[in-house]
């Protein structure tokens, strides 16, 4: 028998995954080459919408905290580049600075409040957060512009403020740099206490950890990075509006979460760059595509509910047990959780 | 799990798609979306022709008002057989979804991969805030339907005209006429807490203390105020007059909660306040609320009457003022296709739109340099007529501008409405 | 005498928000069941009431049809859908938000945007006067009583028949329950198809207040669930504190605050439950 040893499993799979997204990469770097620009546009705005998916999960689906209101960080960081550079002729390292600095603040805010919420009552408290501040955004007129919001956004304090291509190369490497600033993140002992608190918080607490700190540091964390997605995404719109902060955002990104697989790090981007398509496609063939929204909703929560990776990483697993039919394998039992799917370099998966 | 019982769900879903589409297909303001619906499909007039965006809402909050701007819109259109001026034209509707996120995108989905030459439509002046810079940039005419918000049309010479109101543009009139010709001397105004209602309820204060009358209070609601009973007990009984400003479902909310609380001061409105959309559901608690908007259903001249009569053909509903503000755009965009030799250009439009001058069912309606629309605005009356409610046509104040009789230069000077509301009443 | 207008006001409109909240805390009560469609089912109520009504004009037809319509296609949606995501709170919520996004669709195709109002019972038109100077709708003064009858007639019911205690079993042990003769896929039915009802019957009486459209179920919506949150969920009493609560924080709110009312309602609320993670009556989970 020449079965590889763990180890060397390992390295292959690291070096797989490397390659993977090493390739996906080039490919997305080459995008403005071969895309038209209307679906360039679409692509830049998915990048910005998949990023806030992916910093929503760190709160989500890593410290199982089901925040219905991380609309407030998106518009939070939308309104900052709003009021920052048609205000001011700041520029745009300062402008990201301080959208970071907002976006923290507010998480710690958020962390605050939910210091102790769990369940169903995080779920609405954190919707209660986000509707005050849409209150606030809506009201404050002097400051955002009411329901007109604030148009006219240039990208003129930007760097290579040009083309589109140039945004979306941009829009390409902040996503980048903040992903991997959150794989480090996740990586980290806070970010392994973080995942803990969704494990079991009373073991955490029994092991010495101070949990309500945790749960700061995950919406402060989270919400960083979602108010830079709110950036880009003002950037590219040129504008800000009080639906960057509505309940349904809100929602939506759970349902990016959920639909890519929220115990993957990369799963929420792929729901969102799957919604977002689907509700694109859909809205051009018909006015009804609510409904056909509503249906994927129902068949998410009814057949995917661990996400188009978690569907993945069954089906492979699933694969490689017929594989394997051999009595040794056999004998070592149901290996599901000793040996994860092959993604899951790329994952975090959820040992339930 | 059984086979069998996962697909149970699937079948229900099935059967409830089923049964939308048969429900699609009854629905009368049911808007297919597609390029070929509406109006005959790929149009080539005898002058070539134009592919024209429609960006109105068909879901959410404003769906019943983008519904009728697009059926006033296609209604005269299929009146002059597909084609204005000899341009074929082709419909393509989209929808804003009432976020400027998704309009962005949508507005250059209808100019990028649908290759339309005019964008007509909006209702969220947020969202025609966040559209209008793209089509500018884009050099595309865009033409608006509804959105209201003042400072769309402050720019001179821009690709953006708008054949509906700003937001104060149909109560500066109302001011004098509420002062001078019904006398009343007092006024507490009720608005909702966003722009329009600033600027709607700006523009009567205006006008109304200009004229020697006073506002002597200012209430402010959100928008969608589902109980109205706080707003109207503070309503000061001693006020000669109540100007309101709650369009939609607001407007039906605010007078069920002032008639059942006994109030009997009388109501002068924005026109959208008794919108012949809302007026059945109103019912007796709009009886006799005056209001001004440019246009009534009732108004008595034989463009309307054309209009009119289309409408009733097809719908079983009155037309109101949405509807003719699509109407209107296709005669307006029709009348710019007439001074246009040759390929339909974003210039070429544009250049001749801002000569246009038509006998619209509201009267006659141009442009000013500015691009907002120049027509008449009608003080009404609800009444019932034949068994139905309308908006009878009292008075008129002929061709009214966004600056109403104001010097422009002095107008601009003028603090914006957000800024002036809670000032009137001091 | 304007305070006293304000309170019953603040009543009146907690009185409409208790009757939204209740079917919402008995479902997630008894099933733990997070049903964020039941805006929408508050719609469906109200919508066919009026389509009904202006079919047969009458009223007690269109409201009792109206009802049980709304109660059947609940437990279609139960049966079909939600049965199968037991005690899944994240993909239930996801199920039905789909769920409200179809509803509002069909209501939307169906009906057409503009406002409906659903009918208003004979005699409860026009006002009355209290203490001589004080003019109060009739119909908002029946909403209180309304709202206090139907909190007593559902405790009672909880009380004093066995469906709690089974349905609780139910939830907690399925096995259990089954082998002692519960028949838990019934009761949960029948818990649903209650909770459906009462957002029907809700959305008759509050939609004639408050007129329908097929947008404002969200509005409802949220406003139920910051009432259910509150009171604790799965507490009856606790939401009818609750209801009357955010109406008198909603009133007051807009006549001292104007400027905020937005932020009045929700940010009160989010600093209560920042210190009672659990509402007011509302039992500590344990997870």
């Amino acid at each position: 028998m020449n079965l590889p040893s763990p180890g060397d499993h390992v390295k292959s799979r690291r070096l797989r995954s490397a390659v993977v997204l090493g390739v996906l990469l080039l490919v997305l770097l080459a995008l403005p080459f071969v895309l038209p620009s209307f679906y360039l546009f679409v692509a830049t705005r998915i990048l910005a919408l998949g990023l806030f998916a992916t910093a929503f999960n760190i709160v989500f689906g890593f410290g199982g905290m089901p925040s219905l209101g991380h609309a407030a960080f998106f518009g939070l960081g939308a309104y900052v580049v709003g009021i920052a550079s048609t205000r001011s002729d700041l520029p745009f390292v300062v402008i990201v600075v301080l959208t970071l600095v907002a976006g923290t603040a507010l998480g710690v805010v958020f962390g605050l409040f939910n210091l102790r919420a769990k369940g169903i009552y995080l779920l609405l408290l954190t919707l209660a957060l986000a509707q005050a501040a849409y209150g606030l955004a809506f009201q404050q007129v002097e400051l955002t512009g009411g329901d007109n919001g604030i148009s006219g956004i240039t990208r003129e304090g930007v760097p290579i403020p040009g083309s589109a291509s140039a945004f979306y190369w941009l829009a390409l490497a902040m996503v980048v740099v903040s992903l991997s600033l959150m794989w480090a993140f996740m990586r980290s002992p806070v970010g392994m206490a973080i995942t803990g608190l969704r494990e079991s918080e009373s073991r955490l607490a029994a092991t010495g950890y101070r949990v309500g700190s945790y749960r700061v540091y995950a919406f402060a964390v989270s919400g960083a990075f979602s108010a830079v997605a709110g950036l880009l995404d003002a950037y590219l719109l040129g504008s800000a509006s009080p639906s960057n902060m509505a309940f349904l955002l809100s929602a939506e990104v759970m349902v990016f979460a959920i639909l890519g697989g929220a115990a993957f790090f990369f799963g929420p981007f792929l729901g969102a760059a799957v919604i977002l398509s689907l509700e694109l496609y859909v809205s051009t063939l018909t006015s009804r595509w609510t409904f056909v929204l509503g249906i994927v909703y129902v068949l998410t929560a009814l057949f995917m509910s661990d996400g188009i990776l978690g569907r993945i990483a069954y089906l492979r697993r699933r694969a490689r047990r017929k594989t394997a039919e051999s009595p040794t394998r056999a004998a070592a039992g149901e290996t599901d959780v000793a040996v994860p799917a092959d993604t899951d370099d790329l994952v975090e998966e959820r040992h339930t | 799990m059984s086979k069998r019982r996962a697909t149970r769900p699937l079948v229900a879903l099935t059967a409830a798609t089923l049964a939308l589409a048969g429900c699609g297909s009854q629905a009368p303001s049911s808007g297919g979306v597609s390029a070929d619906s509406g109006s005959g499909s790929a149009q080539e007039g005898a002058n070539g022709s134009l592919t024209v965006g429609l960006l109105n809402p068909l879901t959410g909050p404003f769906a019943a008002l983008g519904e009728d701007v697009n059926a006033g819109f296609e209604l005269y259109l299929d009146s002059k057989g597909g084609q204005l001026s000899d341009y074929g034209i082709n419909v393509v509707k989209e929808d804003p979804a009432n976020d400027p996120g998704v309009a962005t995108t949508k507005a250059r989905q209808l100019v990028q991969q649908e290759g339309a030459g005019i964008v007509i439509g909006l209702v969220n002046s947020g969202v025609a805030y966040a559209v209008a810079p793209y089509l500018e940039s884009a050099g595309v005419p865009l033409m608006i339907t509804v959105a209201g918000a003042d400072g769309l049309t402050r720019t001179k010479g821009g690709n953006l005209f708008r054949v509906s109101y700003t937001g104060s543009q149909d109560t500066m009139p109302a001011g004098d006429y509420v002062c001078k010709e019904l006398g009343l001397k007092t006024a507490a105004i009720v608005g909702l807490d966003y722009s329009f209602g600033w600027e709607a309820s700006g523009g009567f204060a205006r006008t109304y203390e200009d004229a020697g009358c006073k506002v002597v209070q200012e209430l402010y609601a959100p928008l969608a105020t589902q109980d109205w009973a706080p707003y109207v007990t503070q309503i000061n009984r001693d006020a000669d007059v109540v100007f309101a400003v709650t369009p939609g479902s607001d407007a039906v909310r605010f007078l069920k909660a002032y008639r059942g609380f006994g109030l009997d001061t009388p109501i002068f409105a924005q026109g959208s306040t008794t919108d012949e959309q809302l007026l059945p559901t109103m019912g007796e608690t709009a009886d006799g609320v005056m209001s001004s908007l440019h246009y009534s259903p009732v108004i008595d001249n034989p463009a309307n009457k054309t209009f009119v009569d289309a409408w009733t053909e097809k719908y079983d509903r009155s037309t109101n003022q949405y509807a003719e503000d699509g109407w209107a755009a296709a005669q307006a965009l029709e009348a710019a296709l007439s001074d246009v030799k040759g390929e339909p250009t974003g210039d070429g439009i544009t250049n001749a739109m801002r000569n246009v001058s038509i006998d619209a069912p509201r009267g006659a309606l141009r442009f000013d340099e500015y691009g907002q629309a120049i027509y008449d605005v009608y003080m009404r009356k609800v009444t019932k007529q034949d068994g139905k409610w309308v908006n009878k046509v009292v008075d008129t104040v002929p061709a009214v501008n966004q600056f109403y009789t104001y010097d422009v230069d002095e107008y601009l000077q003028f603090p914006p409405y957000d800024k002036l509301k809670g000032t009137w009443a001091k | 005498m304007v305070w006293l207008s304000n309170v019953l006001n603040g009543l009146a409109f907690g009185s409409l928000l208790f009757l939204v909240a209740s079917g919402l805390t008995i479902t997630f009560g008894l099933m733990r069941t997070i049903n964020l469609a039941h805006g929408a089912f508050y719609l469906v109520g109200g919508y066919l009431a009026f389509d009904l009504y202006v079919r047969t004009g009458s009223y007690w037809l269109s409201l009792v049809v109206a009802v049980v319509v709304t109660a059947v296609i609940g437990m279609l949606v139960e049966r079909l859908l939600l049965h199968r995501l037991l005690n899944q709170e994240l993909p239930q919520i996801i199920l039905t938000v789909g769920v409200s996004l179809m509803i509002g669709d069909l209501l939307l195709t169906q009906y057409g945007g503009s406002p409906i109002s659903p009918p208003t019972p004979a005699g409860l038109e026009g006002s009355m006067q209290l203490f001589g100077s004080v003019i109060f709708p009739k119909f908002r003064a029946f909403l209180i009583v309304l709202a206090l009858v139907l909190a007593a007639l559902i405790m009672a019911f909880l009380r004093f028949s066995s469906i709690g205690a089974k349905v609780r079993s139910a939830v907690d042990d399925q096995e259990i329950a089954r082998t002692i003769g519960i028949r838990v896929p019934l009761i949960f039915l029948l818990v649903f198809g209650a909770g459906t009802a009462l957002a029907a019957f809700a959305g008759v009486w509050g939609g004639a207040l408050t007129s329908l459209s097929p947008d404002t179920g969200l509005d409802v919506l949220l406003l139920a669930l910051v009432v259910v949150v509150v009171g604790g969920l799965g507490s009856v009493p606790g939401a009818l504190i609750a209801a009357f609560a955010v109406g008198l924080l909603d009133q007051f709110g807009k006549v001292l605050f104007p400027e905020w009312s937005l932020f009045t309602i929700y940010a009160p609320v989010a600093l209560f439950l920042a210190f009672r993670p659990n509402g007011l009556l509302g039992k500590v989970e344990s997870r």
